[in-house]
């Protein structure tokens, strides 16, 4: 079965992009797509296949990617799906809290499309191909 | 009065009325209100005849006591007459009390004065012969008459000493007065000896004066320097005030241009991004001409991204604390060249370290100092033959200055003010790539250390970027 990276991200860009490198590197994934808080509870209670990787943006509108971590967290059932913050925060503070609402990564977004994509490679084969066997 | 008893002088007198003995009054004069009480005019006037003649008398007495003629006296009393003898061997003694500077005076219980010497009489201003017999109380001003009657009791009593104030006339003596008094066969005496003080008074007074002037100066100066203090203090608040504003001016500056850069980065992003992804996915449905163009955008947003982390790299620098610690410079100049090296390992450049420099920096900081300092000498030199660049330090004054000198292409030192400034650059970005923010990275940064940075250089000859990491003040700043 084809696996399934959740994307959320406000930044319509942004998601495009992350969509495109994923796309590049690995076609054999499929990309979910969510704009917001909302949209992700809504998309996960109601979704028959769970993602296999959840990437998040952390600067978004109404709920944070904070609060949304420690809202995916609480459901028991996505609480082994590995969830990896992907921000422009460059801020000590920020990672520190994200791993305590319960990240299992934290990466920034890099400016260069090569070093991007590297830094995507690296979280898929860390976090999606580990994943597997757990899951 | 009845004739003196006649004693023997053993001195020998010059007078003619030697041996001859005087007679006094004892108590001469009643209070007058019990004389006017009791006795008639006719009774009164007799009376005063008597006195007079008596006073005559005493008078005449004394100043032949005090001249040697007498050495013995008899006063009438109401105990009958007494004897009064001036023994011989007094006499030199009565020339010394006469010689005296101080006043001396013998006085009765009552206050009359009995004797007194020459310096007493010139201190009041009179004849001797004109004070024997008169109250020392009608020499007292009316000022000091209480405090003399407190005084006069003590004195009677044993001694006493202290100053007064003499009238005679409308002139006014003050005196320094030490008394004894004794009893002398059966007589009560006061001996009393008077100092002149007027000029003692009359220093003290001056010295007062001054005093109180110099109290006075003291006085203004010191509110002078109160005021002026007061003035520096509201100075001072003030301007605590304007470089708290202007801190705050500044790291809000800081922040601005933090978030603008950090912003600005998250669209650039997705423009670079795609432009790649264009460019190497679809590259080939393009001709040459679009070909071209995409890689204009492509360079342009490259650019913009180095400019926009440089940014972000000068306002993390101003924001970031100084953490001093000793560190080897030298090393540090190595390990960058390395870098550099490594990042262009076709160059062959002459690098030269001067060995073991080591100072108080932030290390972190440090490394982008030299990171920036040594990159430029780097690129500068990178269309030079036999490209050589050098770091060493030097005593300017007693005080470290660290240069890093290259041969490179060097700059116009016209331009040399603008050269910390940010975005300023002194070559084309075709001659040369920059962003022209890396020595206004260096220069906050070695403000930051407390020092100072500055440039030598002419066009074709080569730069030399100079830093102090204290207070340094360069001498010859300018080339």
């Amino acid at each position: 079965m084809r696996k399934t990276i959740l994307i959320i991200d406000d930044s319509d860009d942004d998601v495009f992009l992350t969509k495109t490198v994923i796309s590049r590197i690995r076609p054999d994934i499929a990309t979910e797509i969510a704009m917001s808080g909302d949209d992700v509870l809504l998309f996960l209670r109601d979704c028959k296949t769970l993602p296999s990787l959840i990437l998040l943006d952390l600067k978004m509108p109404r709920m944070n990617g904070i609060d949304l971590l420690q809202e995916m967290r609480a459901i028991s059932r996505l609480r082994r799906i590995p969830m990896v913050v992907l921000t422009n925060s460059e801020l000590e503070s920020d990672r520190k809290a994200c791993f305590e609402a319960g990240a299992d990564d934290f990466l920034q977004k890099a400016t260069n499309l090569d070093h991007f994509t590297k830094d995507i490679e690296c979280v898929l084969e860390r976090w999606l191909d580990a994943s597997k066997k757990q899951l | 009065m009845k004739k003196p008893a006649f004693r023997t002088r053993k001195t020998k007198s010059k007078a003619t009325k030697a041996g001859r003995a005087k007679s006094l009054p004892r108590k001469p004069i009643k209070p007058k209100s019990e004389i006017r009480d009791s006795k008639s005019q006719k009774e009164l006037l007799l009376e005063n005849t008597k006195l007079r003649r008596r006073l005559a008398e005493a008078e005449e007495t004394l100043n032949a006591i005090r001249k040697g003629d007498v050495d013995a006296l008899i006063v009438s009393g109401p105990q009958g007459e007494q004897v009064y003898t001036l023994k011989g061997a007094e006499q030199p003694y009565r020339i010394l009390v006469e010689s005296m500077n101080e006043g001396a005076l013998s006085l009765t219980e009552n206050g009359i004065i009995m004797n007194c010497n020459t310096a007493f009489a010139q201190i009041c201003g009179a004849s001797s012969g004109s004070l024997i017999g008169s109250s020392i109380r009608d020499l007292v001003s009316e000022t000091n008459i209480d405090k003399f009657e407190t005084f006069w009791k003590q004195a009677c009593e044993r001694e006493t000493r202290g100053e007064l104030e003499l009238k005679f006339d409308s002139r006014t003596v003050p005196v320094f007065i030490s008394t004894r008094a004794r009893i002398i066969e059966g007589e009560y005496w006061v001996f009393v000896v008077v100092t002149d003080i007027s000029e003692q008074k009359q220093n003290e007074a001056e010295l007062e004066k001054y005093r109180t002037h110099l109290e006075q100066l003291v006085d203004e100066k010191t509110e002078e320097l109160r005021a002026a203090n007061e003035e520096l203090l509201v100075a001072n608040d003030e301007l605590a005030m304007r470089n708290t504003e202007l801190e705050m001016l500044n790291n809000e500056l800081d922040s601005f241009v933090y978030s603008v850069s950090h912003d600005l980065r998250a669209p650039l992003r997705i423009m670079e991004g795609f432009a790649k992804i264009v460019s190497e996915d679809h590259g080939e449905k393009l001709d040459a001409e679009g070909r071209s163009y995409l890689a204009r955008i492509r360079s342009g947003s490259e650019r913009l991204t180095k400019l926009i982390g440089d940014l972000l790299g000068l306002s993390r620098v101003a924001r970031q604390s100084v953490k001093k610690m000793d560190y080897d410079l030298s090393s540090l100049v190595s390990s960058v060249v390395s870098n550099l090296r490594e990042a262009d390992p076709a160059r062959n450049t002459e690098v030269i370290i001067a060995k073991g420099l080591r100072d108080s920096v932030d290390p972190d900081l440090m490394r982008i100092v030299f990171s920036n300092i040594l990159g430029n000498a780097w690129k500068f030199t990178s269309k030079t033959e036999k490209a050589k660049i050098e770091f060493g330090a030097r005593d300017q004054g007693g005080k470290t200055v660290y240069f890093v000198k290259d041969n490179g292409v060097g700059f116009d030192p016209t331009y040399m003010n603008k050269m910390f400034l940010p975005f300023q650059r002194l070559h084309s970005e075709e001659e040369f790539e920059g962003t022209g923010i890396g020595l206004a990275i260096v220069e906050r940064i070695i403000k930051k250390h407390g020092g100072k940075v500055w440039a030598e250089g002419a066009v074709g000859k080569g730069a030399t970027i100079y830093f102090s990491l204290y207070n340094t003040k360069p001498g010859s700043k300018r080339p």
